[in-house]
């Protein structure tokens, strides 16, 4: 009986049953499937179940907000088009358990997207992100930190223009690094995403506004630091640790003028300490042990009075140092160094 | 007064204010003009249902014309009138009918009860339920079903 009736009075029926629940009866029938999963009728089901219009003290709708990650498409579409059209901050609780849906590009008003409450792995984002994520072209903040993100960075995001923030770290991230053109990049975590190969794009040695740099324990082989890394005049930390790098520490890091931490220990490093290190008035730890590096400490290292931690020694480095020139602030965490790699 | 007549011939008089909940009706009545007497055909819809429907229409003719659209209040299966309740009670067949004369005399009071009522008679149960109750046929492969099933997961139990 239900069947004789005109598709547009069936949806119109179906339509009064929550969204919550009418995606069930997708399995009546191959017509039943079609009609659920048509967005005329996401439109009305969801019409009449979202309070008019959306506002921020709405409670009533926070129960959907869970149910947007497991919805078909098209009702993630037209739910972000009637909910969310206006929204900034797209948090994600834990326990989602899925990828970050495709559907999130529906709202162009995003500014950034993270995590919640994100203090234990398991039952997590998951999946690739969403291909053309740079279609957002708002967004400034992507904060999915240690999540089960896999599959490769999509190239579209490393292009956003006002793109500041990015935290992928600790995620399962694999594949060549795409180039970097998100040129308002203040800071950049990219760390322990050890399938990621390499080598550095150089494009990323000209994000400019970089204070954050990290990249440690990607195993991105063949990379090394190249001079045009004085660009980076912004940069406070630099962490290439574990990373496969391989040539010289480039004296051009000493330019780098706001430089507090720099690390790039467990690498195959070479050469020499470039003295112009010393320059880095506000350097407080220097970390590169590990390495293949040779020669003499360079006395002025011994400037660095906001130093409080260094690692030089460790490993098959082969470094010397003269003890009468390092005095003050440098010279005692320099010798506390050398007794703890002391063989 | 206004006369209406049946598919199978059955002659109505109602008055204009029960005419007029009828949109169909409305317009026609704005067409032909005040003075003509002639009844008017309603050739999609039995006696019987025409009946039912005259008396939803004579219930509610003296209801306050709808207020300015409440945005905050919800539409749904669950707002339904205890009178309107009362009247729904109907075999399927003629539940059925009513919808379809509703929907033809555009009468949208009327279409939203029915339709909110068969919601109600499907909500909560299960698909097997709800294919049962409709004669509904499950044409889908095995592999089909099972698909659905698994990106249903999340609602299947509710």
């Amino acid at each position: 009986m239900l069947n004789s009736l005109p598709s547009e009075l069936i949806l119109h029926i179906l339509a009064f049953i929550s969204p919550k629940q009418v995606l069930k009866y997708r399995r009546l029938s191959r017509r039943y499937n079609s009609f659920l999963l048509n967005r005329a009728f996401a439109v009305k089901n969801l019409s009449l179940f979202l309070p008019k219009p959306p506002t921020r003290s709405t409670r009533r709708t926070v129960d959907f907000d869970a149910l947007w990650f497991k919805w078909p498409d098209v009702y993630q579409r037209v739910y972000c088009e009637l909910h969310w059209s206006q929204l900034e901050s797209f948090g994600i609780c834990q326990l989602i358990g899925g990828p970050l849906p495709p559907a999130i590009t529906t709202i162009k008003t995003l500014v950034r997207i993270r995590v919640l409450f994100n203090h234990f792995r398991g039952n997590n984002i998951c999946g690739p992100l969403p291909q053309d994520i740079g279609s957002l072209t708002s967004l400034k903040r992507v904060e999915l930190q240690n999540c089960d993100i896999t599959g490769s960075l999509p190239a579209s995001l490393l292009s956003l223009t006002y793109l500041e923030y990015l935290d992928l770290s600790d995620c399962k991230l694999s594949g060549p690094l795409p180039p970097f053109h998100c040129h308002s990049l203040q800071h950049l975590n990219l760390s322990k995403n050890v399938s990621l190969c390499g080598p550095i794009p150089l494009t990323l040695w000209s994000l400019h506004k970089l204070e954050y740099l990290n990249l440690s324990s990607c195993f991105l082989a063949g990379s090394s630091i190249p001079p045009l890394v004085q660009s980076l005049q912004q940069l406070e930390t630099l962490d290439l640790s574990r990373c496969g790098i391989v040539g010289v520490i480039p004296r051009e890091l000493g330019s780098l003028r706001m430089m507090k931490n720099l690390n790039v220990s467990y690498n195959r490093l070479t050469g020499n300490i470039p003295s112009e290190l010393g320059n880095c008035f506000w350097m407080e730890s220097l970390v590169m042990n590990n390495n293949g590096l040779m020669g003499m400490v360079p006395s002025n290292l011994g400037q660095l009075e906001m130093i409080r931690s260094v690692s030089i020694f460790g490993g098959n480095c082969d470094i010397g140092w003269d003890k009468t020139e390092f005095v003050g602030r440098f010279g005692r965490r320099l010798r506390d160094d050398f007794q703890w790699n002391r063989r | 007064m206004v006369k209406i007549t049946s598919s199978d011939n059955q002659e109505f008089t109602i008055s204009k204010e029960i005419a007029n909940q009828s949109v169909l009706i409305k317009n026609m009545l704005e067409d032909v003009g005040e003075s003509d007497d002639q009844p008017i055909p309603l050739p999609n819809v039995s006696g019987a249902i025409l009946q039912k429907v005259i008396e939803y229409a004579t219930m509610h003719k003296d209801d306050p014309p709808p207020a300015p659209e409440d945005e905050t209040k919800l539409k749904t299966s669950e707002d339904i009138e205890e009178r309107d309740k009362e009247f729904m009670q109907l075999d399927q067949g003629t539940m059925f009918e009513i919808i379809l004369a509703a929907n033809y005399l555009d009468m949208k009071n009327l279409l939203d009860l029915g339709c909110k009522t068969v919601a109600n008679m499907i909500k909560g149960k299960s698909v097997e339920e709800v294919r049962k109750l409709f004669n509904i046929v499950n044409d889908f492969t095995p592999e089909e079903e099972e698909q659905i099933r698994k990106e249903n997961e999340w609602c299947e139990d509710r």
